[in-house]
């Protein structure tokens, strides 16, 4: 049985073995090409994963920035400045539901990591400063003013203006706060994804590395080989002739040698056997 | 020296190394293509290659010379051990060059140490070739080449007689071309036996194979965290205490009880001397931690103590406790275990107990000589007279063998290690032994240490499975005629 696997796979004379020996040269160097390939592949997924975490992130804040920036710009139109078109409160009702969708998507994307904490107050926070904005278009401000009018005890009265600076503003200051919290924590939350893409670049580099080292050990087996089984018994073998020629040195026939060589050898010692007879 | 003869058989070793990393895959694919899969599978492809290229232009030669015979052996390990890192790099996590490296050349040689904080974390192939790496080092990286490649031909005995320790090469009666045979049959039976053994005690197919092959290899390795402490279980202890004591006799012995032949294990004065320190140090261990207060009771004093005797004797490692909250006097006797550890012409390394049994023989007539001038005396172990190269050879080895532990423990302490780490840790290595006290107790690991001295164990663990002269004449090899 194994006679019959070892005649399948035996390999015989120069050109055969050298054929196997680059094909599997051939066979690594494809090997360590297409590895590279797969790990380089896969190193650009995690990036391109990581980046565009990284951008959702900065989208979700700039929403927030924005959303927060012009429902102040429409409550001070209208509360401040007294400016009661109907411009204004759209952009305030508009920037209610945007700001309500980020900090939504933002506390979707940060409640299962470390940095939950940071989604709960900054979800907290947008929903009261939404609550402020919604009471002053209800008209729910105006009201609770009206109604401080008629109480004489309270001593320092609710006016529009200390709305807008005690309640509004101070509110709004907390959100500004958080949402700069956000930009820093969300990057940080990415902090898994960066060690993986880390553990992704070495690996790809090591399979590539160790490839490499293989195919250097495999060429310095193949100059070892060539040198060591073909041309170091070929060198002998004409140095042998050399000397048979000019001092009639007799021919070494126990020259240690392999394939077609030891037949050039046997072929030597042959002729030279027929041309003394 | 024959360069081309030597890379053909180191060639057909890391063919076998190959298969072991492909059926380690096909563990991987059983659980559910765990992250390890693409890591050996990889491993497997370039080992192969760099296996079979020496092939294509070497043909088989039957007849290699002892000089070439000790490269083939001493370069097989190295290279085994090299190769066996490339599933660990490639895969990552702790792995650095010098860690995979430690835990390649720890599980080749049994050592059974690691640096690994959390081997949990490795997936299922990955821990499969962990502990194949100790099951193929168990027997010896070339030994089991030898068995499994039929082409090796004539060139068996010559390779077997460097391979196998020169102390165990007496005890065995058998043709060099049985010997083989019958270390595979034993080995692989034994281990076949504990895996079942092992899962009816309660552990999982996959526990039950890689501990059966680590407690049969003698290495140590477990694939839990807190070894076989994990699973608190006195049939599983007792079971692996079983596996580790057999696999510390020589094998040829036990093929010889199993065939019913004469010279058995109940005949034989190695084994005896063997299973006698064994209960000797585990009683007396176990009644210094009974007294001591350090168990509540006699028994399960008794069951530690004898689990770690077991353990450390045969060179296997495993851990049920933490000995370094033991007894100075128990501490003291498991270094002694450590030192001495089991028979040869077994998995396990150390001094071997036989060396010992012939030192004390040799003190022991050396003293009747003094008081009788003349008389005329040899030293005997199971009938057999002992000639004079044998006894120098014994006792230049245990000469040596201090000597080493003496240098390498001055190692660790240069790097800052405290007296017992050091002295521990450097027997621990030469003995293949793996845990010592201190700060690698049974429940600590090597990762702690620097990387220095995580090299110089792993010199330490390839020197002593070498038994020290296999590893010297490496470097000694142009100068030999």
């Amino acid at each position: 049985m194994w006679r019959r696997i070892k005649a399948i796979f035996s390999i015989n004379g120069i050109s055969r073995r050298m054929r196997a020996a680059f094909l599997s040269i051939i066979l690594i160097l494809i090997f360590a090409g297409a590895t590279s390939l797969l790990e380089l592949e896969r190193v650009s997924h995690d990036t391109e994963l990581i980046l565009m975490a990284s951008k959702n992130n900065v989208d979700i804040a700039r929403e927030m920035a924005s959303a927060l920036s012009d429902q102040n710009d429409a409550i001070i139109y209208m509360a401040v400045v007294g400016d009661t078109s109907r411009r204004f409160r759209i952009d305030a009702e508009s920037s209610i539901a945007r700001l309500k969708t980020a900090s939504d998507e933002a506390f979707k994307l940060m409640a299962d990591t470390e940095y939950h904490g940071l989604a709960d107050s900054l979800s907290m926070h947008s929903q009261n400063l939404n609550t402020l904005a919604q009471d002053y278009l209800d008209g729910n401000v105006h009201k609770r003013i009206e109604q401080e009018k008629l109480i004489d005890t309270i001593p320092n009265k609710l006016t529009i203006g200390s709305w807008y600076v005690n309640e509004y503003k101070a509110e709004h200051k907390n959100l500004s706060k958080q949402i700069s919290k956000y930009m820093t924590g969300s990057q940080s939350t990415l902090g898994p994804e960066v060690n993986r893409l880390s553990h992704t670049a070495r690996r790809a580099v090591t399979p590539v590395f160790i490839s490499l080292l293989v195919m250097f050990v495999v060429v310095l087996m193949l100059y070892f080989f060539l040198k060591r089984l073909y041309i170091k018994p070929m060198l002998r073998i004409n140095r042998n002739v050399d000397d048979y020629i000019t001092y009639k040195v007799p021919f070494d026939d126990s020259i240690e040698c392999h394939d077609e060589i030891k037949e050039l050898r046997d072929n030597i010692s042959t002729l030279i056997t027929k041309s003394h007879k | 020296m024959r360069i081309h003869v030597v890379i053909r058989y180191i060639g057909m070793m890391l063919i076998l190394l190959a298969s072991f990393m492909l059926a380690s895959a096909g563990v991987s694919i059983l659980n559910n293509y765990d992250s390890a899969l693409y890591p050996l599978l990889l491993s497997s492809f370039v080992t192969m290659i760099l296996g079979l290229f020496p092939l294509i232009f070497v043909d088989s030669s039957d007849e290699i010379k002892t000089k070439e015979g000790y490269a083939i052996v001493v370069g097989s390990w190295l290279v085994a051990c090299i190769v066996g890192m490339f599933p660990y790099l490639i895969w990552g996590g702790e792995f650095t060059v010098i860690n995979a490296w430690f835990e390649s050349v720890s599980g080749f040689t049994t050592t059974g140490s690691s640096i690994l904080n959390d081997i949990e974390a490795l997936p299922r192939g990955l821990l499969f070739w962990r502990q194949s790496t100790t099951w193929i080092g168990g027997i010896g990286v070339v030994m089991f080449a030898l068995v499994v490649l039929p082409s090796i031909g004539r060139s068996r005995q010559l390779l077997y007689n460097v391979e196998l320790s020169t102390i165990a090469k007496d005890n065995f009666h058998y043709r060099s071309h049985d010997i083989m045979r019958i270390l595979i049959f034993v080995y692989v039976g034994l281990t076949v036996i504990t895996t079942i053994l092992l899962k009816l005690s309660g552990m999982c197919w996959f526990d039950a194979a890689t501990h059966a092959m680590s407690a049969c290899g003698t290495s140590g390795f477990s694939t839990k965290n807190s070894s076989v402490a994990f699973f608190d279980n006195p049939t599983i202890e007792l079971v692996m205490m079983g596996a580790m004591a057999i696999s510390g006799i020589h094998f040829g012995i036990l093929y010889a009880t199993i065939t019913g032949r004469r010279n058995n294990i109940f005949r034989s004065e190695v084994v005896r001397a063997y299973v006698g320190m064994m209960l000797i140090a585990t009683f007396i261990i176990a009644t210094s931690l009974f007294s001591e207060e350090i168990y509540s009771s006699f028994g399960e004093a008794l069951r530690h103590a004898s689990f770690q005797v077991v353990s450390l004797t045969t060179t296997s490692g495993f851990a049920t406790a933490n000995t370094n909250l033991w007894t100075p006097l128990a501490i003291i006797l498991l270094v002694f275990c450590s030192i001495v550890c089991g028979c040869a012409g077994s998995t396990s390394g150390g001094m071997k107990v036989d060396r010992l049994l012939l030192a004390t023989k040799v003190i022991r007539n050396r003293i009747h000589l003094q008081q009788h001038p003349n008389a005329v005396i040899s030293t005997k172990t199971d009938g057999m007279v002992q000639g004079d190269n044998v006894l120098n050879l014994v006792m230049t080895f245990i000469v040596a063998y201090l000597l080493l532990a003496l240098v390498g423990a001055v190692v660790y302490a240069m790097f800052g290690c405290d007296l017992m780490t050091s002295f521990t840790a450097s027997i621990a290595c030469i003995s293949n032994v793996g845990p010592g006290f201190g700060e690698i107790g049974s429940m600590d690991n090597y990762s702690q240490l620097p990387a220095i001295l995580r090299l110089n164990s792993t010199l330490l663990m390839l020197i002593g499975r070498l038994e020290i002269f296999g590893f010297i004449q490496l470097f000694f090899l142009r100068s030999w005629h």
